[in-house]
């Protein structure tokens, strides 16, 4: 047989007619066969199909209604892979994966036979071993085993492939029960169904086909077929029970373990098998996973109470019970613990308990220390030191208990000395009276009353050429620190022009690597998918002078301080394109996104002397981040800068200049300027003569926000949907209808863009006759081509919303650059990114919109906090995404620590939240746990801050068991009693029964004892924040 | 991915076997020559404390800290008289971990000194994970031939590709740890409650700080805060969590590495940590800078020879005896632990002796990075740029699509590359920046 005829009989695709050619020949002959078999699948693999029919064809069988091409295409793959089979080595076999088990499984079983190579076994192994799928399906393996070919696999994709195969239904063959087809084949039941107890499977998973429709009444899963058998006696029942308890130890996954232990259960050992095992339900105590020690602890307390275990033989193994973080487990071994222990003076038992003591469980630790001092054996020497040891390791409230029944110790401080030592203290600090609020009043001030730029870390503008060059290829790869990229805009706008010789040579990488941009070769830097285009088109203008830059938006969406961004971008990269280089006026000096006072007016004096104006977007900008540091002195070299630029610069700087009506053209830069030294002001006085709208929110009336939580409803395809909302009403509200058709003009090259251009343009804008003449109308009214767009300020109200297509809010480094390019007023920002927690409220951390940076907002000490601040730091509290919920955190340490966050103004905000009916509570109390162990000041303010939620909230149920836990671990670490509102709401709740209402009369039991010195601390530190008078 | 082929060949399966006086848990060894070493025989006085131990070092050995990819490759030990040492290094090579077993935590006898494989297997795990305080357990490193003879068990042969990035990085580990320094020490309890609130995810970078319980987990990183990153990676401690009677955390501010040292009775694990999650520790190429300057190549071999196998090396002691300068000595030492030679004690802050039992001499010949730089060399494709000003070393080297621009400076080498661009050299000089060195006589 030459090769060219083993391809023709490939070609034809005919697998019997290939194993009866290829029957005869002896291995010298396939072997010389096998590179052209080998070659040829690699090359049907690859599409490469030299006897396919070309496109031409192909169409033709698809109009003609009988295309064949694909399935004949694999019908030749999987021939070539038998071929391959054939004639083949081991290597070339191991490498095919394509046969096609229902019409050629006859032709590779008749192959493999005639040919019966060593290598039989390995390749068996190998299919049956495939990382998504075993090549060779459960009744072709069986066949070649019965002929002898191969030897049973040894590996788990065999049983695995077993386990799917004999619990299959088959419709169209008679119902077998799966118990009678292992009847059917004894050798199953010898060697292959023990390994079930080997190797992890879904043998012993939920049975997803008992909820089939047609399901036949006697079907069996795995259990039920494997105890049926036993019951039977057509297996060991003995061997299946050890069998399983082995597998509990031999197996890794923690649901295979728990699917094991039910199997052990529906087996139903009598009481003289689980005796005969008594010893080996014992040790499952060691073992890891909850599931498995949950699944013996029954057993052996059964045991126990029939003598064939002793607390003796079981304390060894005890101790491991409490490695698990769950609870129910250790209180269950505690349990048998104290049962065992009652009356015994041993110490033997000391080990587990103090085992238990170290439990993260309050309740875990409670319960051990009921055995402790249970039975009169506290204060004996060695139990009293093991508690000692463990009082560290003990909740707050545990811990207060412990040192009641502890001995004294020699040594230290005596209890009278401790009284007085308090009392002192306390007359000192002057301890209010019990119950009120010990904390300073809410630190009140404005950002204009601190020095902003002081202590904040200088930018550095970059130096040269050769650095610029490096700046960008970096940012292209990677953005670590969002002030580069503020510093490669500055760097671009001063240093365009500055083109040496070698400028091309040098910056040949980048422009290379720059073409990239768009796939996922550049996934992190400024060119990534999501990033504003503008920085493309900014770079793209520097490398290529002349370069036309894209102006209409693309598929994105830019909304809100993203537009106001791209705008900037827009307006450099057409100075850019054009060879012009000059200062970036609104490049931060400071960290936060601070300009300068002083470096402003030297940058507009700088333009001033080369007869440029400045950039309309650009200069807004830089007025909205003026930082209120040295704005008198930078007002002497200010008057040197002439024309309506000079003058809003001093206005911005302090100087009440007249304004007049002649000004309305330069109204966003005066409004900018108005903001600059009235971030939250009412400005219709001062922008009177400028006749701007009012209607347009900060332009000139402040924004105010109202909002509220609720649980909307959405109903789709029939069923309701219930998602959290923050209904948030903006007053004045931004007018949508500036920027909302803007989104439809997508850009695409050719005839069909234009056309689909025009046909959004003309439904957008010429059809709607009104949206158009309230666009006119606005343009009219403020004097500026655009309306509302031409103005900073308004644009950043425009609202977001979750999608795809949102541009800017995928990144840390983007959100970080629009946190600071807002210092002086963040709360369009901070209202923007409401939404967007709330889209993730219930979900995991997402690198793909990383909210966290937002709440960066309210780090800076220099910045109060608004009450956008506080709704958004509420919402982290809550929020499911461990990152969010950590900043957040950290924030509120930080806020409480200086002042800015106090429990009177959060307490309400969460309440609100709460109001909607969504909040995750334990989540609050997972948050404020971590905040509290900071300093006692941070525990005290916990407690107010839970005290408050909870009173606004008017209830206090069993929802809140973890807030009230939390409320109980600070009073006991304070030695506080609760507010007087609050414990009005929780003695109807101590009056029921249950674990909410023993934590309720704890509560109102609490602080019985008086000030701890913590809450002395907690006060000393307070009375530091007090504001002097 | 570049690898060698390497043979875990074990005369017997490492086992945990049931005697008449008691368990005896026989680790079977294997040195890099293919010999077997018989290193120590001893009973354990904490079975179960060894064995959670030996479970955590399985457990890193073991894992692929970012990617499902199962790793099967074994530790190494090291035994000395005043302790034995396990070390092991994650199949991400991301995670370093050694366990320090002091010769008190056993009644035993030393039968040499040296470094070998030891065989981890899955019946070894079950039988670990079985054992009690309750239990009389013998450990014994290697078994003598008579003895061997006697339980006639089969051999096992474990044929592995060993990651190039894998051992370098096993190796190199130990260059980083002279650069770290204590940051925060805290009790067991409050180890216990700061392991207990680690995330099982979240935050790529976090900043641990001290609090007055302890230590306490801030996602901002602020000033005085020791960052990690990937921290979920130390949630394989939580198994040894209830023992724990102190930690140490150490860090190194300038490589981004953190090293966690858990104490227990009579025993130490060391855990130490990349930077990153998804950043190992070979392939950094920081390690060699650390020895830029020192004069450590002619001392290297009379270091060597002092070596040993001593448990703790005090360079004062070695430069004594050798007659080199103390820092000579230091920087040949950190040279040596770089090829696997040496490791690093960061408790007692000095070296120690011991041998990875790999062909490292084949390592150095894999290393892509500067095969890479020479083939530009051998091809042509790096071309000085002429008429600069003098001391300025400029380089064209062509790349894929483009020329690359490399400028090698005072102030730091530089490239145009992509690979450069991405990291700044912090992981190292890319192959156009090395090929440049090796154009301008520098390497």
């Amino acid at each position: 047989m030459t090769p060219e005829e083993l391809v023709s009989l490939i070609r034809r695709a005919d697998g019997d007619a290939l194993a009866a050619t290829l029957a005869g020949l002896d291995e010298p002959t396939r072997r010389a066969l096998g590179p052209a078999a080998y070659a040829l699948y690699r090359g049907i693999a690859k599409g490469d199909d030299p006897g396919g029919e070309g496109a031409f064809d192909k169409l033709r069988q698809l109009i003609g209604g009988g295309a064949t091409g694909g399935s004949e295409s694999y019908r030749r793959l999987c021939t070539a892979g038998l071929a391959v089979l054939g004639c083949g080595t081991l290597t070339e076999a191991k490498r095919v994966r394509f046969y096609d088990q229902w019409k050629q499984a006859d032709a590779l079983v008749k192959l493999m036979c005639d040919r019966r190579p060593a290598w039989a076994g390995a390749w068996l192994d190998h299919c049956m071993d495939a990382r998504d799928f075993p090549w060779i399906r459960w009744p072709v393996a069986r066949r070649l085993i019965a002929a002898g070919v191969c030897p049973k696999p040894t590996v788990a994709g065999y049983v695995r492939e077993m386990v799917t195969a004999l619990a299959m239904l088959r419709p169209r063959e008679p119902h077998v029960r799966l118990g009678d087809r292992l009847l059917a084949e004894p050798d199953l039941l010898d060697t292959e169904v023990w390994r079930l107890f080997e190797v992890e499977t879904n043998a012993f998973a939920f049975d997803w086909q008992s909820r089939l429709p047609n399901l036949p009444a006697d079907h069996e899963s795995w259990p039920q077929a494997l105890a049926r058998l036993a019951a039977a006696g057509a297996m060991d029942r003995n061997r299946l029970l050890d069998a399983s308890l082995d597998a509990l130890w031999v197996l890794d996954n923690g649901t295979v373990l728990g699917n094991v232990s039910r199997f052990h259960a529906l087996l139903a050992p009598n009481v003289d098998e689980e005796d005969a095992r008594a010893g080996r339900y014992a040790e499952l105590l060691r073992h890891r996973p909850g599931t498995v020690a949950g699944f013996a602890l029954p057993r052996i307390v059964a045991l126990v109470g029939r003598g064939r275990l002793t607390l003796e033989e079981l304390l060894p193994r005890l101790a491991a019970v409490f490695e698990l973080k769950a609870k129910s487990h250790p209180l269950a071994a505690l349990k048998l613990v104290a049962r065992g222990v009652v009356g015994s003076p041993g110490s033997a038992f000391l080990p587990v308990v103090g085992a238990a003591l170290r439990h993260p469980s309050a309740d875990v630790q409670g319960a051990a220390l009921d055995i402790l001092v249970g039975g009169g054996r506290l204060p004996g020497s060695g139990a009293a030191a093991l508690l000692r040891d463990c009082l560290d390791d003990l909740s707050p409230a545990v811990r207060a208990r412990a040192e009641t029944v502890l001995p004294p110790t020699t040594g230290g401080r005596s209890a009278n000395d401790e009284a007085a030592w308090m009392a002192g203290e306390a007359s000192v600090l002057e301890t209010p009276p019990t119950g009120e609020c010990q904390l300073p009043p809410p630190l009140r001030f404005v950002v204009l009353d601190r020095d902003q730029i002081a202590g904040a870390e200088a930018i550095a503008p970059v130096a040269d050429v050769e650095s610029l060059i490096d700046l960008a290829a970096h940012l292209l790869e990677v953005v670590a620190d969002a002030s580069q990229v503020e510093r490669l805009m500055d760097g671009i706008s001063r240093l365009c022009a500055d083109r040496p010789t070698d400028f091309a040579m040098r910056s040949a990488a980048l422009a290379s690597r720059l073409r990239q941009s768009g796939n996922s070769a550049l996934p992190l830097g400024i060119v990534a998918w999501g990033a504003p285009t503008g920085f493309r088109n900014l770079i793209q203008a520097w490398l290529k002078p002349g370069w036309q830059v894209l102006r209409l938006p693309r598929l994105q969406r830019y909304c809100g301080a993203v537009r106001v961004l791209q705008n900037r971008l827009q307006e450099l990269a057409t100075r850019v394109a054009r060879g012009v280089a000059a200062p970036l006026l609104a490049t931060p000096t400071h960290g936060g996104g601070w300009v300068a006072a002083g470096s402003l007016v030297e940058r507009l004096a700088h333009l001033q002397a080369r007869g440029l104006q400045p950039m309309p977007q650009d200069f807004q900008q830089a007025l909205l981040r003026l930082a209120p540091d040295g704005r008198t002195e930078a007002l002497a070299t200010a008057a040197a800068i002439t024309g309506p630029v000079g003058r809003v610069l001093r206005f911005a700087l302090g100087v009440d200049g007249e304004l007049h009506r002649g000004d309305r053209g330069w109204a966003p830069l005066w409004v900018a300027a108005a903001r600059a030294r009235w971030p939250d002001g009412d400005l219709s006085t001062v922008l009177a003569p400028l006749d701007m709208p009012a209607d347009w929110p900060d332009l000139v009336m402040p924004a105010r926000y109202v909002w509220r939580s609720e649980m909307r409803k959405v109903v789709q395809r029939g069923q309701t949907l219930r998602y959290p909302w923050i209904a948030i009403h903006v007053e004045p509200a931004f007018p949508r209808h500036a920027v909302a058709e803007e989104n439809r003009f997508y850009y695409y090259r050719g005839l069909p863009g234009i056309l689909r251009a025009i046909g959004d343009a003309g439904r957008a804008s010429v059809l709607s006759l009104v949206q158009l003449s309230r666009r006119v109308a606005d343009t009219v009214r403020s004097g500026q081509w655009g309306g509302p767009s031409a103005f900073q300020v308004v644009l950043e109200h425009e609202p977001l919303w979750r999608s795809w297509r949102l541009v800017g809010y995928h990144a840390t480094w983007c959100i970080d650059l629009l946190v600071a390019s807002q210092p002086l007023r963040p709360d369009p920002l901070l209202a923007g990114a409401v939404p967007l927690l709330l889209a993730r409220i219930d979900l995991d951390v997402s690198p793909a919109e990383p909210n966290h940076p937002f709440l960066l907002a309210l780090l800076p000490a220099g910045r109060p906090w608004t009450a956008m601040g506080r709704l958004l730091l509420g919402l982290a509290l809550v929020s499911r995404d461990t990152s969010v919920r950590g900043v957040a955190a950290d924030m509120l340490i930080a806020g409480l620590a200086d002042g800015r966050a106090h429990p009177d103004e959060l307490a309400p905000v969460l309440a609100q939240i709460a109001a909607g009916g969504w909040m995750k509570r334990n989540r609050l109390a997972v948050a404020l746990e971590g905040v509290a162990r900071c300093t006692p000041l941070h525990a005290l303010a916990v407690a107010v801050l839970i005290e408050g939620f909870l009173v606004g909230c008017g209830s206090a149920n069993a929802d809140d068991l973890p807030l009230l836990q939390l409320l109980h671990e600070q009073a006991t670490i304070l030695g506080r009693p609760v507010a007087a509102p609050l414990q009005a709401l929780l003695e109807p709740l101590a009056a029921r029964s249950g674990k909410s209402a023993r934590l309720a009369k704890d509560l109102l039991a609490a602080g019985v004892g008086g000030p701890t010195q913590n809450h002395l601390e907690a006060r000393r530190l307070a009375i530091a924040m007090w504001p002097s008078p | 991915m570049p690898a060698l082929a390497h043979h875990y060949r074990y005369l017997e399966p490492s086992s945990l076997t049931a005697t008449p006086k008691g368990a005896e848990l026989c680790l079977a060894t294997c040195g890099a020559a293919g010999e077997h070493p018989h290193f120590f025989r001893g009973q354990v006085r904490e079975p179960r404390l060894i064995a959670d131990l030996l479970l955590t070092l399985m457990a890193v050995v073991r894992n692929h800290f970012w990617q499902p990819r199962p790793v099967l490759l074994d530790p190494v030990v090291t035994a000395s008289e005043p302790c034995l040492r396990f070390e092991g290094f994650s199949g991400c090579c991301g995670v370093y971990v050694r366990v320090d077993v002091a010769a008190g935590a056993f009644d035993a006898e030393i039968h040499g000194r040296g470094t070998t494989n030891v065989d981890f297997n899955d019946p070894m795990r079950v039988a670990l994970a079985r054992l009690g305080d309750d239990e009389k357990v013998g450990l014994a490193v290697g078994r003598e031939g008579v003895e061997l003879e006697r339980t006639a068990a089969t051999v096992v042969e474990k044929p592995v590709r060993l990651p190039t990035r894998w051992l370098k990085g096993f190796s190199e580990v130990q260059a980083y740890q002279p650069g770290l320094r204590l940051r925060h020490e805290c009790s067991g309890a409050q180890a216990r409650r700061f392991l207990r609130s680690l995330p099982s995810r979240g935050a790529d970078r976090v900043g641990v700080m001290a609090a007055p319980s302890g230590l306490r987990l801030s996602t901002m990183a602020p000033a005085g805060s020791v960052p990690v990153g990937g921290i979920q990676r130390l949630r394989v401690l939580e198994p040894v969590a209830g023992r724990i009677r102190g930690l140490r955390l150490w860090a190194d501010a300038e490589a981004g590495t953190t090293g966690w040292e858990l104490e227990f009775n009579q025993a130490r694990l060391f855990l130490m940590l990349s930077p990153e999650l998804r950043r190992g520790f070979s392939g950094e190429g920081q390690a060699l800078g650390t020895l830029a300057g020192g004069d450590w190549e002619a001392a290297m071999a009379r270091v060597r020879a002092e070596l040993r196998w001593q448990a703790e090396l005090d360079p004062a002691a070695i430069a004594v005896r050798t007659g080199l300068a103390v820092a000579q000595v230091s920087a040949a030492l950190t040279a040596l632990g770089t090829r696997g030679l040496a490791g690093f004690d960061v408790t007692s802050q000095r070296f120690f002796h011991r041998e990875l039992p790999f062909a490292l001499d084949r390592v150095e010949t894999l290393q892509p990075r500067l095969l890479d730089a020479r083939r530009l060399i051998a091809e042509g494709k790096v071309v000085a740029v002429p008429g600069l000003p003098e001391g300025h070393l400029e380089f064209t080297v062509q790349g894929t699509e483009v020329h690359h621009y490399v400028r090698l400076r005072e102030s730091g080498d530089k490239c145009s590359c992509p690979w450069f661009s991405r990291h700044q050299g912090q992981r190292g000089p890319c192959k156009h920046i090395l090929a440049a060195r090796i154009a301008a006589g520098r390497d």
